[in-house]
């Protein structure tokens, strides 16, 4: 990918650049955090004119490599205060790589009300005047953009949430049915493209040829392998395309660890009721999907279509995280409402994670009550869609709304709220929301997998022991494999498979023409923390960000009744390397 | 002894719809007897938990445990 292509917002100006040389080994995260740290003031204000929004496909997004095509949007993040990745799946990845761009950098001040649409094809980009776009929900955005632009073309959308620069809200970029139902969502990155007075852009690699590799023998080898180790692991080949992420809802149940009733308790009676065991059965009987692929290419195809009773369908990509927040973490034990709730995130354009943790807060602190899955779906479409006051309040995310109600337990690291695990019961998982750069973080190491899963070891959940160094491994392999354009959930192969490592290196090897060995990786992995902390260093952070919110200290969580006991002194030796 | 047993995902088609059992065992029953009185395939069980904490083949199982199994899963 040659091409870094520039637009200013200012002069509504665009600039091809030809990639440094630089960052010629950089993709995804790994070139969205370095252009962040090299071109981004770490003091600025997140929706101002000195931040920018980088768009990046994977170093190997756009080749052969299985489950290749994923997007990561990088910016300073409006929730955080601190840099951003955000990571996607869809079909804008793979349009861009295509297209021969590393980078889109969007720079400079926003105009003042007025949005527009960024168009990029084989003849060129272009920026058009986007006023028949603006205050459509996302679904509409992307149909509106493909009956105009083509079927084929990929869209990438903020809906209203990101016009009214909320701070919870996501970037949506087209699945393979054209739905606006794949987010770059943690972060607020949606209002820092709402600020720079984007409404969309679509991509067109109509006419163009599917990236090629410097030696093609080498790596058809090597993704052929590749492909063969995700295949048959039980998880990616079977688990997860059967039953999906849902799956985890009664397994992260059962260990006791199940954020439920805000972070109150680590079990819900009612988890069986919105288990993926249930989406699959009513998959099968009302006609939605299991086995869902985000883009072309991959091949454990996680996700899901959720349909209606009467067969219509209501929203894809319900995952364990929005099914968890709006459900145990709500107290609501309906399925099709969790799904309703999903439908109406994606469409407004917020991240499902911190609206449900948000939410959750909320009830807490009185607005609604625990259970009201109405009062949920009223919230999102007569307030957050509207941008009421109490909207916009709700739509900087869950520390404001805790601020706004008095209530202190409120799950949030960095300002970013914590997803489905809590840390009390799963101790790999509190190190790393703790201390990743990213804020409340799950997938950034997900301690899940040697904690509950057995994946790749064992480590005792309830117990800090272990926990420090699990967590800065996956930190640093996910860093990296974030930056290859690889879908995170490669990792239950590769973790029990190391192997799979050197195919991944051959695969960059044969597509670059470069000598990557294993260790490069871990090197690139290490490197790309090392930037991001930094810049959270210059932006004002300190290690009294790197701790859990004190009542995890405080409150035993049943059933197991543990606390956070992770010392201080633990939690600052993560990155020690 | 009463102990209850929980099977999920794909182990299900091996005990019940619900995955739940309530039933009696000897003293002295590992979770790996308790796998062949059930009939379960011992191999296709990745995960082991008694009373929500991970538990072991050997384990020797006490009066009112809960036995968890479940396949090979994952997510994010």
């Amino acid at each position: 990918m040659e091409k870094i292509i520039r637009i200013n917002m200012e002069d509504l100006s665009i600039k091809v650049e030809k990639i440094p040389k630089k960052y010629l080994n950089l993709g995804g995260r790994g070139l969205t955090s370095q252009i962040v740290a090299d071109e981004v003031k770490p003091t600025c204000e997140p929706l101002g004119k000195y931040n920018k929004l980088i768009i990046s496909p994977g170093l190997l997004t756009g080749s052969s490599a299985p489950s290749s095509g994923r997007l990561s949007v990088g910016a300073k993040s409006p929730l955080t205060g601190g840099i951003k990745e955000s990571n996607s799946g869809g079909t804008a990845a793979q349009r861009l790589a295509r297209l021969g761009i590393g980078a889109l950098i969007i720079e400079g001040e926003g105009p003042k009300e007025k949005f527009y649409l960024l168009r990029i094809s084989k003849n060129g980009q272009e920026i058009l005047p986007a006023d028949d776009l603006v205050g459509l929900t996302t679904y509409k955005v992307a149909h509106t953009l493909q009956e105009k632009y083509g079927k084929k073309a990929a869209v990438i959308t903020i809906g209203p949430a990101g016009e009214m620069k909320m701070a919870m809200a996501s970037i949506a970029i087209t699945d393979l049915e054209g739905n606006a139902a794949r987010h770059a969502g943690r972060g607020g990155l949606g209002a820092v493209m709402g600020a720079k007075g984007i409404k969309a852009i679509v991509l067109d690699d109509t006419g163009i040829e599917k990236v090629k590799p410097q030696n093609p023998e080498a790596f058809k080898e090597a993704a052929r392998r590749f492909t063969k180790a995700l295949t048959e692991h039980p998880v990616t080949g079977q688990g997860l395309p059967t039953y999906g992420t849902a799956v985890l809802v009664n397994i992260i149940n059962e260990a006791g660890a199940l954020p439920t009733r805000n972070f109150s308790t680590g079990r819900f009676d009612r988890a069986e009721k919105i288990s993926g065991e249930t989406m699959a059965q009513r998959a099968k009987e009302r006609g939605g999907k299991m086995g869902h692929a985000c883009h072309a290419g991959c091949v454990i195809k996680c996700s899901n279509a959720y349909h209606a009773e009467n067969g219509e369908y209501i929203t894809s990509g319900c995952e364990y995280e929005t099914i968890w927040g709006f459900g145990s973490n709500c107290d609501i034990d309906d399925l099709d409402a969790i799904a309703q709730m999903d439908r109406l995130c994606d469409e407004i354009g917020i991240d499902t994670i911190e609206t449900a943790t948000t939410m959750g807060v909320a009830m807490e602190g009185g607005m609604l009550s625990f259970g009201d899955a109405q009062g949920i779906i009223r919230l999102l479409k007569e307030e957050i869609l509207s941008g009421t006051t109490v909207g916009k309040m709700l739509g900087q995310g869950t520390a404001i709304v805790g601020k706004v109600l008095g209530v202190t337990r409120v799950p949030v690291v960095k300002g970013q709220s914590i997803p489905a695990y809590d840390p009390r019961g799963v101790k790999g998982n509190a190190v790393t929301y703790a201390t990743s750069p990213m804020g409340a973080d799950h997938t950034a190491g997900y301690g899940v997998t040697a904690n509950i899963l057995n994946v790749g070891g064992k480590v005792d959940p309830l117990k800090a022991e272990g926990q420090i160094e699990l967590s800065r491994n996956l930190q640093v392999a996910t860093a990296a494999i974030d930056s290859l354009g690889f879908c995170l959930f490669i990792a239950f192969a590769v973790l029990d498979k190391p192997e799979c490592l050197d195919d991944i290196v051959q695969m960059v090897n044969a597509q670059y023409g470069v000598q990557w060995q294993v260790d490069d990786i871990i090197k690139l992995g290490q490197k790309i923390l090392k930037t991001e902390i930094e810049f959270n260093k210059k932006a004002g952070f300190t290690v009294a960000d790197d701790r859990l919110p004190e009542f995890f200290q405080e409150e035993a969580l049943a059933p197991h009744n543990v606390v956070d006991d992770l010392t201080p002194e633990e939690l600052d030796s993560v990155f020690n390397f | 002894m009463e102990v209850e047993v929980r099977v999920f995902a794909t182990l299900r088609k091996y005990l019940n719809e619900q995955g739940i059992l309530q039933l009696r065992v000897e003293e002295g029953t590992t979770i790996r007897d308790l796998i062949k009185q059930l009939q379960l395939p011992e191999k296709e069980i990745t995960i082991i938990m008694v009373n929500g904490v991970r538990g072991e083949l050997d384990q020797i199982l006490e009066s009112g445990d809960r036995a968890a199994f479940f396949p090979p899963i994952g997510g994010g």
